[in-house]
C-alpha cells in the first residue's frame, strides 16, 4: 500500500486500480503469481488500449501519458507497472509497423477485447542478445511455422499474443531477423522451467517452448531490426524508466513519511535520516528528468529511426535509471532503517529494494555500455543547453 | 568509391557473404552486420577515404547497403 501520495500531480490513473494493484501487491510478490486484481481494473479501464489510435477504438494516448500511468501504477505494484509497460512496448510496435488487415483488425481486438500482448525476442542459446536468432521461420508462401526455446517470456501464461522474433527463414543469417504476432489459437506453449524470482516475482518470466502457424499476414512487414532500433528499443527503455522511477519514488515517500512521524520538532539539526532522505530526492530527480529528456527525443524522432547519438542516448538512459533507481531505494532504506528493512509495515522498502535490483539486469548496463562505448565514436553526444530555455 | 567501402566492408562488416561481389542493394544487416560492425564500418570509411558522413547520415539507415552508404558518402563529398 501507498504511504503517502505526490499530492502536487494529478493521478494518472483511476484511484479503483491503483487501490486494487496496491492491495494485492503483497500477495502477488509473496505467491509470485499474476496480479490479476489489477489487471482486470487495467481492462475495466481499457488501459490495454492506451497506445491504439482512437481510429481503431483505442484511446490514443501519448507515450508521456503511458510513460505516466506505468510510473504511477509502480508505486502500488512494481510488477504491475511492468507488465502493463512490457504490454504497451508490443502495442506500439504492431502501431508502429504493423502493415495490412490483419495487423490492423488486431489493433481493433487489443482495444476492443483488451488483449494482453507478451514479448518473445529472449532464446536459449544466444547468450542474451536480443538482435540475434537461432529459430527460423518455415514457410509456404501462406502460412509459417515456428519453434523457439524461448529463455523467459514475462507473463506468458496470460497473454492473449505474443510477438515472437525468429530468423527469416532456414538459411537466414542469424541477425536477419521477423517479428512476428502470434495468437493463443494459433500457439502451444510448453512451460519449460519456473520463475522464482528475488523481485518483479509478479511478472511471472517463465521460458517456455513456443511452437506456432499461423498466416504470413501475421508477419511484419519491416526487418526486426528497423522495428527494435526505431520503437521497440527506445520505447522499452523509457517505459521501464518509468516504472522504476516510480518504485523509487514511493520508497522516497514512504521515507519521508516515516521522518515526519518521527521528526522532533525541538531539534534544531536534520537528522541522518533526513540527509540520505535529501540524497535521494536529488538522485530521483536527476533520474526524471533523464527520462523526461528521452521522452521529447523519442516524441519528435515521428518513428524515424535514431541517430547513433540518441541510439548511444537511449541506453545511457537505460543504465543511468536503472543504477539511479536502486542507489535511491538504498538511500530510503537508510533513511527509514530498520523499519525500512522490515518485511512489512507501511515504511518497509525491502520489496522495492528487491525489484529495483532486476533494473541493471534487463538487458544487462554491462552489455549495454558496450554498446555505447563504440556509440559515442560515432557522432557527437546530445549535449548543451537548447536556446528555447533562453525565452 | 565503391570499391573502398567494399573493401572495408570486407574487413570490418562481419558478413557471412564476399563483400566483393554481392550486389549493392543486398541487406547488409541481412547477411552479418551487427550493431558494433556498423560502427566500425563507418569509422573504417572515413579513415580510408579521409571524409566525414553527414551528421543525419549517422544512423543504421545509411548503412542498409553499399548504395546507400555511397549515396551518403556522395552527399559527404558534395
Amino acid at each position: 500500500m501507498t504511504a503517502n501520495s505526490f499530492k502536487s500531480r494529478p493521478s494518472a490513473l483511476p484511484v479503483s486500480l491503483l487501490q486494487a494493484a496496491a492491495a494485492a501487491s503483497a500477495a502477488v510478490d509473496m505467491e509470485s503469481r499474476f496480479p490479476v486484481e489489477a489487471m482486470t481494473e487495467i481492462r475495466a479501464h481499457g488501459l490495454l488500449g492506451a497506445l491504439v489510435p482512437k481510429a481503431f477504438g483505442g484511446q490514443g494516448s501519448s507515450v508521456g501519458r503511458v510513460a505516466a500511468q506505468c510510473q504511477s501504477l509502480a508505486r502500488s505494484c512494481s510488477s504491475s507497472a511492468m507488465i502493463l509497460a512490457m504490454h504497451h512496448i508490443q502495442v506500439a510496435c504492431i502501431v508502429g509497423h504493423g502493415r495490412g488487415s490483419y495487423f490492423e483488425d488486431l489493433l481493433r481486438r487489443i482495444a476492443s477485447d483488451q488483449l494482453l500482448v507478451a514479448s518473445a525476442t529472449s532464446e536459449v542459446g544466444v547468450g542474451g542478445s536480443m538482435r540475434t536468432s537461432l529459430c527460423a521461420i518455415e514457410t509456404d508462401g501462406h502460412q509459417f511455422g515456428l519453434t523457439k526455446k524461448c529463455s523467459a517470456i514475462s507473463f506468458g501464461r496470460y497473454a492473449d499474443a505474443v510477438l515472437v522474433t525468429a530468423r527469416s527463414g532456414p538459411l537466414a543469417n542469424e541477425s536477419d531477423q521477423i517479428l512476428a504476432a502470434f495468437e493463443r489459437r494459433d500457439l502451444q506453449m510448453e512451460k519449460t522451467g519456473a520463475w522464482d524470482a528475488m523481485g518483479m516475482r509478479g511478472t511471472v518470466t517463465e521460458p517456455f517452448v513456443l511452437r506456432g502457424s499461423a498466416s504470413t499476414d501475421h508477419i511484419f512487414p519491416s526487418p526486426f531490426g528497423d522495428i527494435a532500433a526505431q520503437t521497440m528499443t527506445p520505447l522499452g527503455h523509457i517505459l521501464w524508466a518509468a516504472c522504476w522511477t516510480g518504485i523509487a519514488g514511493d520508497a522516497v515517500l514512504r521515507a519521508r513519511s516515516f521522518l515526519r512521524k518521527t521528526h522532533d520538532a525541538r531539534s534544531d539539526r536534520p537528522t541522518q535520516g533526513a540527509y540520505a532522505l535529501a540524497e535521494a530526492v536529488e538522485t530521483l530527480q536527476m533520474a526524471e528528468a533523464r527520462l523526461r529528456q528521452a521522452m521529447r527525443t523519442y516524441e519528435a524522432s515521428g518513428g524515424q529511426t535514431p541517430g547513433f547519438a540518441d541510439t548511444a542516448g537511449y541506453n545511457s538512459l537505460k543504465i543511468s535509471v536503472a543504477d539511479a533507481c536502486l542507489a535511491v531505494v538504498q538511500k530510503a532504506m537508510t533513511a527509514c532503517g530498520f523499519v525500512g528493512y522490515s518485511r512489512s509495515g507501511r515504511y518497509s522498502v525491502e520489496r522495492h529494494l528487491r525489484d529495483l535490483c532486476s533494473a541493471p539486469l534487463m538487458i544487462a548496463n554491462s552489455r549495454i555500455r558496450e554498446n555505447s562505448a563504440w556509440l559515442v565514436l560515432t557522432q557527437a553526444p546530445s549535449v548543451g543547453l537548447d536556446l528555447g530555455f533562453e525565452e | 568509391m565503391e570499391q573502398s567501402v567494399r573493401a572495408v566492408l570486407a574487413a570490418h562488416g562481419k558478413l557471412t557473404q564476399d563483400a566483393n561481389t554481392i550486389a549493392v542493394t543486398e541487406g547488409l544487416f541481412d547477411i552479418g552486420m551487427d550493431s558494433q560492425a556498423v560502427i566500425r564500418v563507418m569509422l573504417a570509411i572515413e579513415e580510408d577515404l579521409d571524409l566525414s558522413f553527414p551528421d543525419d547520415a549517422l544512423n543504421r539507415d545509411t548503412f542498409c547497403t553499399i548504395d546507400t552508404i555511397l549515396a551518403a558518402l556522395m552527399r559527404a563529398t558534395a
